[in-house]
């Protein structure tokens, strides 16, 4: 009698109990420490984060830092924003999802704080003209990314090949490539954001700062600025390995780092895998030729990790030490060395090697910030084109375009 | 009696509590957002049934709901037809027949997520590579990077993992048939085919309609597998309804409209999964 | 006799040929996951050829990675824990409505109720839910296997009253008329009477638990990662180190490697098993 109702409250405690014992959070309770939680939206980064939070542990004995760099980072850190369990320290790259956070007042404004202060100003300006909030930042801009054209140089130096710096160049590049039996460009468009990498530099070149304001108000239309940077899109397909929709970035990346090709359209973030891959790789970066006109070419960039500290966090001093400690000339070369990063911080930093055809460009600031930063999320780029490549429909692709811009921006 | 019913209530009614707390309020709450313009966070407004409007106008979500119907009909064929033939072959007298059933079992065990990994690089690499050496030009380029033919790759690599779990319903159907019922057939002369249309079939028709409902509903909901062969794409030809709420409700910020995708594709799986319920066993009476 | 047996050996052959189709994907990832990658090459030779030296350390390294020990003992805890607390609850439940479906409307609605909520997509629920759980502090371990009794309760009930139906209930008369009550009953009737359903039930969970991806990405992936379960470790393994494909593929099979080993254990428990819950069921 009694061993059955024993049996009892244990098939039903197994219900209710698991209601009423709501276990620990995330982050241990148990130690005094103060603990922060630094979100991180590049996986391929952890292992250098989790290296500068140890050391900054070690510094700072009263803090803990978890560094969170769960793979599918956007879908996680959406339903870390819906659960209202938001991490302490969010690093995200420019994009408009970063901007519809910020605008959900849910990130610290950093406008003229000591965090942005220790920024190059290109790039809090930068960042500013992507939040449209009236000049304010809530972020701290932290490694820079340049996306360019990538390649081997023995190659290049085999076929006798000079670096180009016009369009015109660049097909003739390709023709000689094409002639000598080998592939100009490996090309992962299975996966659609690798469009981004060739799409990025050619419409950012073709429209101007004011372009994206002036769709918005009916001054120009898609249609006008990007007729042409399609079809310059569309003829670097040419010159691929073929059937270019069944490799992936990780195919690619591969493919370029073994010589299957001569050159290819990446940003510097590829950079890591690449030498991964192939160590001995004899590897360097040109800055994408777009127009006709090379003293009109610009170096296209945009800002690829920057740190924001959340309204609702308990540690914003400590959130905020931490960013500071990321600041610090041993730190920031660290990052950038083993990311092969561009510091968006004030310090002396030696670039290595793989980025010194891009350096004078972006020494000097001729600087075009790249465009997948104004697209809306629910504009989804990167699939349209994708889609139009494969179904030639211009009609479609343009109206897609209109229609989710101005979704976007109606309320 | 009486006490025997409130032992009866005590016993269903806390779970049936917590069942409706986890799982129809989120249900209800995802309703009420389809009426809303949220992104998930923030503030939202709310805006009648636009978004519905917005639905039927997108040929996006249209072209979704085609693929995973066209997908979820084809594979719900092709498991079946070939579970059945798989399911007479291992019932009938062979050698290993215990080792074999255990063997086919296998990839139904395996997470749908590796799975598409390891079949990715397989129809990627291995797949051309061979067409190449043998000269068929048609599978000399990876299936999954066309948009005609993507939607095959997903249809054999959810296949191979299905086919599995149908067979050994067909099987076990098949164990509930007398031995004695194929004896008599044999004295009136029934060829085989004529047998399995005529006496097995008909014996097994509670089966067939049980893996038709679940194959259908499964493969309407498809989503692991389709995740890592090609994430929807090319071109988003292998965006199946799961993976569009997915992809569109979560990071791109249209959670509103993609949880009224939602209740769309709720009703739709239950008319669906109501009406094989009811032509299926209405074959079973009259058989 | 000779032509019967002739077709037997026949039929033997073909199954044995199809099955060694079916198993060359797994072939080929072991065969990749062993190799090193200077001998891979992006054709035939390259993905099916047996490796020159045979190697763990792409395996000893995957380990070491992923966390791997870890991640599993996550994916383990989860597992084994929803699956017997589906076995309790969802038998309870489900004795509880086929006793009294045939008597009382509710319990029927109750049945009705429970078995359709297996055609509401999970994407629907997702985001409320985690809104849900994280309000109740549930997004961890416990939240998981919480909502997997929940998520089971349907397919579960469906098996467990389909059986319990052809059940007779002549020895449960019987105890009644001794002076059992209804727990008693229940424990010591009808739950040791349910024994092939409670393998089969606790089967389909340990499957649908083991290897959900979706669920546990959004509930767990807060803090510092020690909730991990072992897809999860996959998909950021995927972006990190998706290059090396011998690395990959290695992970791969470490996180197929304990099911699999599950299951050549309990082979032939499970597919008859499997079989019960469609005869009865």
């Amino acid at each position: 009698m009694k061993a059955m109702r024993r049996i009892a409250t244990l098939l039903l405690s197994v219900v209710l109990c698991t209601a009423s014992l709501t276990g620990c959070g995330p982050i241990g309770k148990s130690d005094k420490k103060k603990a922060i939680e630094v979100f991180v939206f590049k996986p391929e980064s952890v292992e250098t984060f989790q290296q500068l939070g140890k050391k900054f542990e070690d510094e700072n004995p009263d803090i803990r830092v978890y560094i969170n760099s769960p793979g599918d980072p956007y879908t996680i850190l959406k339903a870390r924003m819906v659960k209202g369990n938001i991490p302490d320290i969010v690093g995200l790259d420019a994009t408009q999802t970063y901007v519809d956070y910020a605008k959900a007042d849910i990130f610290e404004d950093l406008t003229n704080s000591d965090l942005t202060r220790k920024v190059k100003p290109s790039y809090v300006k930068m960042l500013a003209n992507i939040e449209e909030m009236h000049g304010t930042v809530h972020a701290m801009p932290f490694a820079a990314n340049v996306t360019g054209i990538m390649y081997n140089k023995n190659k290049f130096k085999e076929l006798n090949l000079t670096v180009p710096t016009t369009w015109q160049e660049l097909m003739d590049t390709c023709e000689k490539i094409k002639a000598a039996g080998q592939t100009p460009f490996y090309l992962g468009y299975k996966e659609d954001w690798v469009i981004n990498s060739a799409w990025n530099p050619l419409a950012g070149n073709f429209t101007d700062a004011d372009f994206y304001q002036n769709v918005t108000d009916g001054k120009i239309t898609f249609r006008k600025a990007y007729t042409e940077p399609l079809k310059r899109l569309l003829k670097l397909n040419d010159y691929s390995q073929g059937d270019i929709f069944s490799y992936n970035y990780n195919n690619a990346t591969v493919g370029f780092a073994n010589g299957e090709s001569v050159m290819y359209m990446q940003g510097n973030w590829a950079i890591p895998m690449i030498m991964q891959t192939n160590p001995h790789m004899d590897l360097d970066m040109f800055p994408f030729p777009a127009l006709d006109d090379a003293k009109d070419n610009k170096l296209c960039s945009s800002i690829d990790l920057m740190f924001s500290i959340t309204k609702k966090s308990k540690h914003q001093e400590e959130a905020k030490r931490f960013l500071e400690f990321l600041t610090e000339q041993e730190n920031v070369s660290a990052y950038m060395k083993e990311q092969f990063g561009i510091p968006a911080i004030n310090c002396d930093y030696k670039f290595p090697e793989q980025l010194n055809g891009v350096l004078d460009d972006f020494q000097s600031g001729k600087i075009v910030s790249s465009p997948q930063a104004y697209y809306p999320s629910e504009m989804k780029l990167p699939i349209a084109l994708q889609t139009y490549m494969i179904d030639g429909n211009k009609d479609k692709l343009f109206k897609q375009l209109d229609d989710t811009w101005r979704d976007a921006h109606e309320n | 009696m009486k006490n025997r019913n409130k032992t009866f209530l005590a016993m269903t009614l806390p779970v049936i509590i917590i069942f409706f707390c986890f799982h129809t309020i989120p249900l209800f709450s995802g309703f009420y957002y389809s009426l809303t313009n949220s992104k998930g966070f923030g503030v939202y407004n709310f805006i009648g049934l636009r978004n519905y409007v917005k639905l039927f106008q997108n040929i996006k979500v249209l072209n979704s709901y085609i693929f995973t119907l066209k997908f979820a009909v084809v594979t719900t064929i092709i498991v079946n037809v070939i579970s059945m033939i798989l399911a007479l072959g291992l019932n009938s007298k062979i050698h290993f027949k215990s080792t074999l059933r255990g063997l086919y079992f296998i990839p139904n065990i395996l997470g749908g997520l590796i799975v598409g990994y390891i079949f990715n690089f397989l129809f990627t690499f291995v797949v051309p590579a061979m067409a190449q050496k043998i000269g068929i030009s048609a599978l000399s380029s990876s299936i999954l990077g066309n948009t005609k033919t993507a939607w095959i790759g997903i249809v054999i690599c959810v296949a191979w993992q299905s086919v599995a779990f149908n067979t050994i319903i067909y099987i076990s159907g098949l164990q509930t048939i007398p031995q004695d019922v194929y004896e008599a057939s044999a004295i009136d002369g029934a060829d085989g085919w004529k047998c399995f249309w005529k006496i097995t079939f008909p014996l097994i028709a509670p089966f067939f309609t049980i893996n038709m409902v679940l194959c259908m509903r499964n493969f309407l909901m498809v989503f692991d597998q389709i995740m890592s062969l090609t994430s929807g794409g090319p071109a988003e030809s292998t965006t199946s309804i799961s993976m569009l709420i997915y992809k569109d409700g979560l990071t791109g910020n249209q959670f509103g409209l993609q949880c009224a995708n939602s209740v769309i594709y709720f009703i739709i799986i239950v008319a669906i999964s109501a009406f094989q319920l009811k032509v299926l066993t209405k074959r079973e009476v009259q058989l | 006799m000779t032509s019967k047996e002739k077709k037997r050996r026949t039929v033997t052959v073909l199954l044995i040929i199809v099955g060694i189709l079916i198993l060359i994907p797994l072939y080929m990832a072991i065969v990749i996951a062993i190799k090193q990658p200077s001998e891979m090459t992006n054709d035939i030779a390259g993905a099916l050829s047996l490796p020159h030296k045979w190697s763990l350390s792409n395996f000893a390294e995957a380990i070491k990675i992923t966390d791997f020990w870890h991640a599993a003992s996550n994916s383990l805890i989860i597992t084994v824990v929803s699956s017997i607390a589906c076995v309790l609850v969802s038998s309870m439940v489900s004795f509880a409505i086929a006793r009294n479906m045939t008597r009382k409307k509710i319990y029927k609605f109750f049945y009705y109720y429970l078995v359709s909520a297996m055609f509401v997509p999970f994407s629907m629920l997702m985001l409320p839910l985690v809104k849900q759980m994280a309000f109740f502090h549930l997004d961890n371990k416990i939240g998981v296997i919480f909502l997997y009794i929940v998520f089971n309760m349907s397919i579960n009930t469906l098996l467990y009253v389909g059986y319990l139906k052809n059940i007779l209930q002549s020895l449960e008369e019987a105890a009644y008329i001794d002076g059992y009550n209804t727990w008693q009953v229940f424990t010591y009737i009808i739950f040791p009477m349910l024994k092939p359903m409670h393998a089969t039930v606790a089967i389909l969970t340990t499957l649908a638990a083991w290897n959900d991806v979706l669920l546990p990405l959004v509930m767990l992936s807060g803090g510092d990662g020690r909730d991990n379960t072992l897809p999860l470790t996959q998909m950021v393994f995927q972006s990190q180190f998706g290059t090396n494909y011998n690395l990959a593929f290695a992970s791969y099979i470490l996180s197929l490697l304990p099911i699999l080993i599950f299951y050549l254990i309990a082979q032939k428990q499970i597919i008859n098993d499997v079989t019960n819950g469609a005869i009865k069921g």
